[in-house]
C-alpha cells in the first residue's frame, strides 16, 4: 500500500509530538506509541476529506483521545500497562528521567477516563466544555473525572506525593 | 496548581520520543491489514443483522411498567433513529414522568422540550427533554437535569461501558443502576460530609428506558435523587432475551467472559429462566446494606453484568445484573423481573463460560 506524499509529510512531521500525546493519555510509552499508530490509521483513511483544507492534526488528536476515553469504558482491552515499571537497564537515548517516570506511573495508576479528563484540561487547556464535547459526555462528568484524578494525583502515599508538597499547592 | 500539573505532564514527555524513527511501513502496514478485516467484518455483520431482524423479545412481560424498555434494536437503524434516542415523557404537576418514572422538577426550575441549543444558551436550571445539546463556548457550568434516552439495547459499547453494576431499587420495585464511577463519585460525595460543591449524577434506570444527568450544586442533585419515584411494579420472574448469538459476562475491571457456543448460551438462559423466586417489594435492600445518599441505599453492589449480544458483540439485546457475593444475592433484568438467586449462581455461570 502507498501513500500520498502529503500524508508521508504528515506522518513525519507530526508523529513525534502524536506520540508524546498518546504516551499522556495512556500513561506509557509503548502504548502511546501504539495509539499513535492506529489513530494514523484512521487518518489514512479519511486523508482525502483532510487535505487539502481540512486540520489533519486536528482530527488525528481528537481520535487519539477519543480511544483513549473509550479505552476507559471497555472492559476488554488486550493488554493492560503495568502499575509499575519492570527494572531493567536500558540503552536506550530516549529513556525518560526520573520525573517523568513518576510522573507516568502516576497517570498510568488512573483510571483511563480520569487521566484523558487531567490531560485534556491541564496539558492541551481546554475547558470543561469543550472537553465535554469532544467525549461526549457531560461537563459535570468531566469535571468530577478531573477532581477525582488530582485527588488521586495528591494522594500523600502517591508517587507524586512529593512534588505536590514542594510546590505547596 | 494548574501551571503545576502542566508542568510536571510537560516534564514527562520532554525526553521521550518515538521507538520507531519511521513509523509510516508500519501505519500503512496496519491501514492495509484493517481494510482487509473490515471487509471480513462486513459480510459477518450483514449476516448479523438479518439474524437480529428475524428475531425479537419473547418472554412475557411479568408486571413492567406501561411504559416499558425499548423494543429490539432495529434491523434498520435509520428509519427508527429518532425512536431510538427520544424520551417519551410527559411534565405535570411539578414531575417529568416516562416509562412508570417521576423525577421532580425542582422548584422555580424551566422545562425545555424538543430543541436544539448551544451550550452556553441554555438557561441555568433548565430541565432538558429531547434537547440536543451543541457543546463549546466560554460559559460557566450551570445547574441542569437531563432526561436522555437509555436501554441495554443496541450498541453493546454503551452496555458494556457499565462494568460492574450497583443497584438502588426505587420504592415501588423499578432499579437504578449505578456504574462503578458514579458509585466511587457518591460514596466520595457522601465522605465529605461539608460543602456543597458543584457536581454531577448520572444514574441509569433500565426499566423506564432513560439515563439522567444532573448537573449543580450537590444539594441541587441530592433533591432531585431524593424526590425521583416509580409506579410500583408487580414482582416477577426475569425477562429475558431470545438465544443470542453471544454472551459477555461482565465481571469487573479488565475482567470479561464470552462465549458464542449456542449450547453454553442456552444453558446459561435455561438457568436464568428457572429462577422462580420472585424478590418482593419489601425484601431488599437487606439490613446493613450502605447508604449512598440521604434516600438511597445500595441493594446489589458491583453486580456482575451478563450481556446478550450478537455474534460480533455490537449489538445487544438486554442484559441481566447478577450480585456477586451469595448473601441476599438476586438477579435485575434490563427486560423486568427481579429474582433470588441460590447459592453459587454466579459460580455456576462462570464455570459454563470457562471462567473460575
Amino acid at each position: 500500500m502507498s501513500a500520498p506524499d502529503s500524508f508521508a509529510d504528515f506522518v513525519h512531521g507530526r508523529y513525534a509530538a502524536l506520540v508524546r500525546h498518546g504516551i499522556l493519555l495512556t500513561g506509557d510509552h509503548g502504548h502511546g506509541e501504539d495509539l499513535a499508530q492506529e489513530t494514523l490509521v484512521k487518518t489514512h483513511r479519511a486523508w482525502s476529506r483532510l487535505h487539502p483544507g481540512g486540520d489533519p492534526d486536528a482530527y488525528t488528536r481528537r481520535v487519539m483521545v477519543r480511544a483513549a476515553w473509550r479505552a476507559g469504558r471497555r472492559l476488554w482491552h488486550r493488554e493492560v500497562p503495568t502499575e509499575v515499571l519492570p527494572e531493567h537497564k536500558t540503552t536506550d537515548p530516549y529513556e525518560p528521567r526520573d520525573t517523568s517516570r513518576l510522573v507516568l506511573s502516576a497517570l498510568r495508576a488512573l483510571p483511563a477516563q480520569q487521566r484523558v479528563v487531567l490531560v485534556l484540561r491541564y496539558w492541551a487547556g481546554l475547558s470543561e466544555q469543550e472537553i465535554a464535547g469532544m467525549l461526549g459526555c457531560s461537563a459535570g462528568t468531566v469535571k468530577s473525572r478531573a477532581s477525582r484524578a488530582i485527588t488521586a494525583l495528591r494522594r500523600a502515599d502517591g508517587p507524586l506525593a512529593e512534588a505536590f508538597e514542594k510546590s505547596s499547592i | 496548581m494548574t501551571e503545576r500539573i502542566r508542568a510536571l505532564l510537560d516534564a514527562a514527555i520532554a525526553e521521550v520520543g518515538p521507538r520507531n524513527p519511521d513509523p509510516l511501513p508500519d501505519v500503512l502496514r496496519r491501514a492495509g491489514a484493517r481494510r482487509r478485516h473490515l471487509a471480513v467484518a462486513g459480510a459477518a455483520a450483514a449476516a448479523a443483522v438479518a439474524v437480529l431482524a428475524a428475531g425479537g423479545v419473547v418472554a412475557a412481560n411479568h408486571g413492567m411498567p406501561d411504559k416499558a424498555p425499548a423494543s429490539q434494536p432495529s434491523a434498520t437503524p435509520t428509519g427508527e433513529k429518532e425512536e431510538l434516542t427520544r424520551v417519551d415523557a410527559t411534565v405535570a404537576d411539578g414531575f417529568v414522568r416516562t416509562g412508570g418514572l417521576a423525577v421532580p422538577i425542582p422548584q422555580g426550575w424551566q422545562v425545555i422540550q424538543d430543541k436544539k441549543l448551544d451550550f452556553c444558551d441554555i438557561p441555568a436550571k433548565s430541565v432538558l427533554i429531547n434537547v440536543m445539546q451543541i457543546p463549546g463556548g466560554n460559559c460557566d457550568l450551570h445547574p441542569q437535569l437531563a432526561v436522555y434516552k437509555w436501554a441495554p439495547t443496541g450498541f453493546s459499547a454503551q452496555v458494556s461501558a457499565l462494568g460492574v453494576v450497583s443497584e438502588v431499587i426505587l420504592p415501588g420495585g423499578q432499579p437504578v443502576w449505578l456504574d462503578d464511577n458514579e458509585l466511587d463519585h457518591l460514596r466520595s460525595v457522601r465522605k465529605k460530609k461539608t460543602g456543597n460543591p458543584f457536581s454531577g449524577a448520572q444514574p441509569f434506570l433500565p426499566w423506564a428506558s432513560v439515563r439522567l444527568s444532573v448537573d449543580g450544586q450537590q444539594s441541587q442533585i441530592d433533591s432531585v435523587l431524593r424526590g425521583i419515584s416509580a409506579d410500583p411494579v408487580t414482582p416477577a420472574r426475569l425477562t429475558l432475551p431470545e438465544p443470542s448469538a453471544a454472551i459477555q459476562l461482565n465481571l469487573g475491571h479488565k475482567k470479561q467472559l464470552t462465549s458464542t457456543d449456542q449450547a453454553v448460551i442456552g444453558q446459561v438462559l435455561k438457568l436464568l429462566t428457572e429462577l422462580d423466586r420472585p424478590v418482593r417489594s419489601d425484601e431488599l435492600p437487606c439490613a446493613g446494606a450502605e447508604q449512598v445518599t440521604d434516600t438511597w441505599r445500595l441493594a446489589g453492589t458491583e453486580m456482575a453484568g451478563l450481556i446478550f449480544t450478537d455474534a460480533k458483540g455490537w449489538n445487544a439485546s438486554g442484559m441481566v445484573t447478577i450480585s456477586t457475593g451469595d448473601t441476599c444475592a438476586f438477579a435485575t433484568s434490563s427486560l423486568g423481573g427481579r429474582v433470588h438467586l441460590p447459592a453459587g449462581f454466579l459460580a455456576r455461570v462462570k464455570q459454563l463460560l470457562g471462567g473460575r
